[in-house]
């Protein structure tokens, strides 16, 4: 029997409460997190940037503890996000990076630009991480 | 925080960020192979370690497993799916996977070298199958006794002389003290290799 979205919730926000403590900031922004992304359609939260999901927070954290915060989710133990990159160029074109892309730029910083093939300099500035919800988790 | 989009850049660039927590980040979400997994668990064991051995004054009476909860934890809020005393051929102490990899991990305080050998060969021949994405292992060696280094020592020397299959040992490049021993495992064939990790927890102040 498949479990109910309320139920599933619940279980993440225990799981959640176990590790860190309910009164911990990071099961504040967790819950927060997961409250916004199991209360919108999925296409509303298919694309979800640092930015939209500190938006979603009710506490004031820092970029370490939402880092934090999101890594944890993106985990194996909590798996609710997925977490992709892609590249914005300077035309605002938009392109999905393979992990293979975003290692090599933050170690070489060299990046091809996928459709024309040039190098795009300081290319750590035009990627951006973007989340989107695992679907098996939430909804 | 600013709403906008947030580059790799501007996370690099963030005073709240320490380089170590962007690339703990980055290495997550990119992970893609057993070696990347094994250099971000080895980087991530070694922190939670520090923060055990920075702490010893604390947990002088604690146990084995206490002492592992405490590495367990620390795993947990990183990602990993990790347990302790987990059915997986025996109750392994620690059992860490992250998408289709796999590390365990057998704690022992050293009380004797055979007790050491019994918890290498409990990782080596009950827990461990030794396949392609669990090819790697651990042996947390909590010392509460002083001198490391020589009770290292003399464990390696143990292990070298023992008979295990084609084994091999060498230094472990990212923490002092530590070594890595590589053997034929008796359920695969293959080789499985073991980090061998001191926690230093002798706490003998005499200053007063």
């Amino acid at each position: 029997m498949s479990l109910s979205l309320n139920d599933k919730v619940k279980n993440l926000l225990e799981l959640i409460a176990d590790d860190w403590g309910e009164s911990s900031p990071q099961y504040s922004a967790c819950s927060d997190i997961i409250d916004y992304i199991s209360s919108n359609n999925y296409e509303q939260v298919a694309h979800m940037t640092l930015g939209s999901i500190s938006k979603v927070i009710s506490i004031e954290i820092e970029m370490k503890l939402l880092l934090e915060c999101l890594q944890y989710l993106s985990g194996s133990r909590i798996k609710v996000l997925k977490v992709s990159f892609e590249l914005i160029d300077d035309e605002d074109n938009c392109f999905a990076l393979s992990s293979s892309d975003v290692k090599e730029a933050t170690k070489t910083g060299k990046l091809a630009h996928p459709e024309f093939g040039c190098l795009i300099p300081e290319p750590s500035k035009h990627i951006f991480p973007v989340y989107s919800p695992r679907l098996e988790s939430v909804n | 925080m600013s709403l906008r989009k947030l580059s790799l850049e501007d996370l690099m660039q963030d005073k709240s960020l320490l380089p170590e927590q962007f690339q703990s980040f980055l290495d997550m979400a990119t992970m893609e192979s057993y070696e990347e997994f094994l250099n971000r668990l080895n980087a991530d064991v070694d922190a939670a370690i520090a923060d055990l051995e920075s702490n010893r004054h604390l947990l002088q009476n604690d146990s084995e497993d206490r002492l592992s909860v405490n590495i367990i934890s620390y795993l947990k809020a990183k990602g990993y799916n990790a347990y302790h005393d987990v059915q997986h051929g025996g109750h392994v102490d620690i059992y860490v996977d992250f998408k289709k990899f796999k590390w365990l991990g057998e704690a022992k305080i050293h009380k004797s070298y055979d007790y050491l050998m019994q918890g290498f060969d409990q990782l080596c021949t009950r827990y461990a199958e030794g396949a392609d994405l669990n090819s790697h292992g651990g042996l947390i060696i909590y010392i509460k006794i002083s001198k490391a280094a020589d009770v290292v020592f003399e464990w390696k020397k143990r292990l070298e002389s023992g008979s295990l299959d084609e084994l091999t040992t060498t230094e472990c490049k990212s923490k002092p003290n530590a070594f890595v021993s590589c053997h034929k495992h008796s359920t695969s064939g293959t080789f499985y290799t073991v980090r061998h990790i001191p926690v230093l927890l002798h706490f003998k102040p005499e200053d007063r």
